[in-house]
C-alpha cells in the first residue's frame, strides 16, 4: 500500500476521442519506477514504437511528478516531461521548475498521460481531482506570456500553473519547449513540439489537496538538518547572489565554454562581456526562484533599458546563443533568450543550429541569398535575434533550421564534420575537451547529447557519490574510470530525475544518502543508497532498450562529433581530447551492454525480463506511419 | 621573480581580491607559488586536501594553459608568468 509521496493515481487524456480516464499504480510500481522520468519512461516504452511518428496522433506525452512533489521542500518545484523526441526520433525528455509538479500533486493526480490528437486547439484544465478539455482557439498563434496570462484569467485563478506553447511549439520546431509560468522551461527533445502536433496549447493545472506523507515528522527532522547544512554551502550562495552566468568567465579559462561552434580556443574579452559581474550589473539583476528554493539562480531583469518578458539567460543560453556565436552583445543574447522563451525554443538547440548555419555562411555554403540578405556573420546579434523569428516562424531558412542539425546536414552534406551533434541532439555548454567526464554525457546520453545526463564533470569538481563508491575526485584530463563514472552518475542523476528534484542541490552539499533519507520520510520505504542506484540504473537502461526499439545503433550514434575530436590550439584545454572510445567501452562495460546492447542478464537483474522480446533488431530508419 | 595570479569566482574573496602579484624565489613552482599564497588556514582548506596536495577539483592555468600540458603541479614559473585559478564552478 502507499503510504506517502503518491496518490497512485495517473490520470489518461485521450484527445482523439475526448477521453478522459483514470489510472492507478500500486506501491511496487512506485518503487520501481518512482516518478518523472522513471514513470515516464516505463508508460511510453509499453505504447510507442519505431512506426510512432513523434509528431502524429500515436505519440505519448507524459507529465509527471515524483515522491518529492508531496512535499513541500525545498527543490520539489520540479516536474519532468517525456515522449519520443521529433527531434531525434528516439527517447525525449525534459526536466524543468515552474509550478506544474506541486499544482499536479495538489490535484490528486501523479502524472497525466496525454494520447491522440485533438481536431483544434485545447488546453487541458486540471483541477482538484477533475479533469476537462476545453476549447484553446482563441489562444492559438499567442505566445507563452500572452497566453499564460489570458489562461490565468480563464481559469480565474492567479495561483493555476500555466504549462504552454507559443508560436515554435505551433509551427512544429523540432526543438520547440513548453514554458512554465514564463520561468521554468523543458527546455529540450522538443516536447513543445510535440503538444503542437496535439493542438494541446497548455496544460492549466492546480490543487488544493493535501497529498500523503508517510512520516511527517520524521520529514521534517531529516529536512531540517539537511536545510542547514544546503544554507551554508559556499554553493548556495554564489547560486543564489550570482547564478549561473557566473560561470561564464571561468570556463572560458578553464576551456568549458563552446566558442565559434566550438573551434576557437580563447574568448576574453567576450566572456567578460557577456558574464557576471558585468551580466549582474548591468541587467540590474534581481534573483528568481522556483517555488519553495532557498537558492532562486534564476534571473529577473530589472534594468527598463533591456525590456524582456520573461527570466534572464542561464550559462547554457549564454554559451549556445553568446559565445557560440561569438556574440558578446548582451542586449542581443537577452533579446533573442526573451524570444525564445516567448516563442517556446530550446536556447541549447537553436545555438547548435545557428553555430552550424554561421560556420555555413563563412564557409559559403550558405549565402545571403538563402537567409533572406541576413549577414550570418560571427558575433552579429542582429542575426542573432532575426534568425530566431525566423525559426519560430519557420520563415525562408528558418523551416530548415527548424528541422535540427541531422535535417540541416542531410541538405548540406559537407557541412557534417561542424554539425556537433550526437543521436541528432545538439551538445550543451559543456565541451568535454576541457572535462573528460563530460564524455558520457555528450555522445551517450539516451536522450541524445545533453549536458546534464550524468553530468560526471561532478566528480571532476568534487561533488562525490561516497554511499555508492565514488570517494574522489580525479583530473579533469585523467581519462580513468572516466566510462564508469559516466555510467554511475547517469543512473544517478535519473534517480534524481524521477524523485524529481534539482540537481543543483547535490552542489549544494545534499548527498545521495539525504536524498534517500527524505525519500524514505515521505513514503515509508528502506530504500538505500545502492538501491536509488537500481532504480536509476533500471530507468537509463529502459531508455536505451527504448532507443535500440527506435532503431539506434549504438556504435553508429554514440559517436564524438568530429569537431570535438579535434584539440584546442590554446586556452584552459589546449592539447586535450578525451579517448570517447575507450572512456564509451567502459561505459558499457560498466553497465553490461555489448556494444549498447543490454545483455539479457542485466535487464533480469533489473527487473525488466519482459523487455528482452522487444530488444532491438537494430535497424535505422525513420519509417513513420501513423 | 614576480608571477601574476588571477582568482576566480569563491577564490576571490577567500584571497581577498580578483589578481594579485606574487614574489617567488627562482625555479619556483605551481606548489611553491600555492604555499605561498594560502597564508591562513582558512586559505589552505580551500587549496589543499588532508594529504597537503592540492585538490584535484581545482584549475589551474599557467598563461592560459592548463598545467597539465606542463608539469602539473610541479610546473616551473618565470617572471611575469600569469597563474589562474579556478574553483569547483557548478552551472548547467
Ligand atoms: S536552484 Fe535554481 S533551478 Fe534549482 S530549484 Fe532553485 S531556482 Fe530552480
Amino acid at each position: 500500500m502507499l503510504k506517502g509521496g503518491y496518490w497512485g493515481k495517473i490520470l489518461w487524456v485521450d484527445l482523439s476521442s475526448e477521453k478522459i480516464s483514470e489510472g492507478t499504480f500500486d506501491e511496487g510500481f512506485a518503487r520501481k519506477y518512482l516518478g518523472g522520468v522513471g514513470l515516464a519512461t516505463r508508460i511510453i516504452s509499453e505504447t510507442v514504437t519505431k512506426n510512432t511518428n513523434p509528431l502524429g496522433p500515436g505519440n505519448v506525452l507524459v507529465f509527471a511528478t515524483g515522491p518529492y512533489q508531496a512535499a513541500n521542500i525545498a527543490s520539489a518545484g520540479r516536474c519532468a516531461v517525456a515522449a519520443k523526441s521529433p527531434l531525434t526520433g528516439y527517447w525525449g525528455e525534459a526536466n524543468a521548475g515552474g509550478h506544474i509538479g506541486p499544482e499536479l500533486k495538489r490535484a490528486g493526480f501523479d502524472a497525466v498521460v496525454i494520447t491522440g490528437r485533438s481536431t483544434k486547439a485545447v488546453y487541458l484544465w486540471i483541477n482538484d481531482g477533475k479533469a476537462e478539455i476545453r476549447d484553446a482557439s482563441a489562444l492559438w498563434g499567442l505566445d507563452a506570456v500572452k497566453a499564460t496570462a489570458a489562461l490565468k484569467e480563464a481559469v480565474g485563478d492567479a495561483k493555476a500553473a500555466v504549462s504552454c506553447i507559443g508560436p515554435g511549439g505551433e509551427n512544429l520546431v523540432r526543438y520547440a519547449c513548453i514554458a512554465n509560468d514564463n520561468h521554468g522551461y523543458f527546455g529540450r527533445g522538443g516536447m513543445g513540439a510535440v503538444m503542437g502536433s496535439k493542438n494541446l496549447k497548455a496544460l492549466v493545472t492546480r490543487g488544493t489537496l493535501k497529498p500523503p506523507v508517510a512520516d511527517a515528522d520524521k520529514l521534517k527532522e531529516v529536512y531540517k538538518a539537511i536545510l542547514t547544512r544546503a544554507k551554508e554551502a559556499p554553493f548556495t550562495a554564489v547560486n543564489a547572489e550570482h547564478g549561473q552566468a557566473a560561470a561564464v568567465v571561468s570556463r572560458e579559462e578553464n576551456g568549458l565554454l563552446p566558442m565559434k561552434n566550438w573551434a576557437q580556443d580563447n574568448w576574453v574579452d567576450g566572456a567578460a562581456k557577456i558574464g557576471t559581474p558585468r551580466f549582474t550589473e548591468e541587467l540590474q539583476i534581481k534573483k528568481w526562484a522556483c517555488p519553495a528554493c532557498i537558492m532562486g539562480c534564476h534571473r529577473k531583469i530589472t534594468n527598463p533599458k533591456y525590456i524582456t518578458e520573461t527570466g534572464g539567460p542561464e550559462y547554457e543560453t549564454l554559451g549556445m546563443i553568446g559565445s557560440n556565436l561569438l556574440v558578446d552583445d548582451l542586449a542581443a543574447v537577452v533579446k533573442a533568450n526573451d524570444l525564445c522563451n516567448i516563442y517556446t525554443i530550446d536556447t541549447i538547440e537553436l545555438g547548435g543550429v545557428l553555430a552550424w548555419a554561421f560556420e555555413c555562411y563563412e564557409k559559403g555554403l550558405i549565402t545571403k541569398e538563402d537567409t533572406d540578405g541576413v549577414a550570418l556573420e560571427w558575433g552579429s546579434g542582429e542575426a542573432l535575434v532575426k534568425m530566431t523569428e525566423k525559426v519560430a516562424r519557420r520563415e525562408g531558412i528558418g523551416d530548415l533550421l527548424a528541422e535540427g542539425l541531422r535535417a540541416c546536414v542531410d541538405r548540406i552534406p559537407e557541412s557534417k564534420p561542424f554539425a556537433v551533434e550526437s543521436m541528432g541532439q545538439a551538445a550543451g555548454a559543456h565541451d568535454p575537451r576541457a572535462f573528460f567526464g563530460q564524455t558520457i554525457t555528450t555522445i551517450a546520453s539516451t536522450r541524445g547529447s545533453c549536458h546534464l545526463h550524468g553530468f560526471a564533470e561532478a566528480m571532476e569538481l568534487g561533488a562525490l557519490l561516497p554511499e555508492i563508491g565514488i570517494t574522489e575526485a580525479i583530473d579533469r584530463f585523467d581519462a580513468t574510470k572516466k566510462g564508469y563514472a559516466g555510467a554511475i552518475y547517469q543512473d544517478v542523476t535519473q534517480f534524481w530525475n524521477s524523485l524529481t528534484w534539482c540537481l543543483f542541490y547535490f552542489f549544494s552539499g545534499v548527498s545521495l544518502g539525504d536524498e534517500v533519507d527524505i525519500l524514505n520520510a515521505i513514503t515509508g520505504w528502506d530504500v538505500t543508497p545502492a538501491e536509488a542506484q537500481k532504480i536509476g540504473e533500471r530507468i537509463v537502461c529502459m531508455q536505451q532498450v527504448f532507443n535500440l526499439n527506435m532503431g539506434m545503433v549504438p556504435e553508429k550514434e554514440n559517436v564524438m562529433p568530429e569537431r570535438l575530436t579535434i584539440p584546442h590550439k590554446e586556452g584552459g584545454a589546449a592539447g586535450q581530447v578525451p579517448p570517447w572510445q575507450a572512456i564509451l567501452k567502459e561505459y558499457w562495460e560498466t553497465k553490461d551492454w555489448a556494444n549498447g546492447i543490454p545483455s539479457k542478464a542485466k535487464l533480469v537483474e533489473l527487473g525488466l525480463g519482459s523487455l528482452e522480446a522487444k530488444k532491438a533488431l537494430c535497424v535505422v530508419a525513420r519509417d513513420y506511419k501513423d | 621573480m614576480k608571477v601574476r595570479v588571477k582568482f576566480f569566482a569563491t577564490l576571490k574573496e577567500v584571497f581577498g581580491g580578483g589578481e594579485r602579484e606574487v614574489e617567488l624565489g627562482e625555479g619556483a613552482n605551481i606548489k611553491d607559488l600555492l604555499d605561498t599564497l594560502c597564508d591562513s588556514p582558512q586559505c589552505r582548506q580551500k587549496v589543499f586536501d588532508d594529504s597537503g596536495k592540492p585538490k584535484t577539483r581545482i584549475q589551474i592555468m599557467k598563461n592560459r594553459l592548463p598545467i597539465q600540458s606542463f608539469d602539473g603541479i610541479n610546473t616551473r614559473l618565470e617572471e611575469g608568468d600569469v597563474v589562474s585559478i579556478i574553483p569547483p564552478m557548478f552551472a548547467g
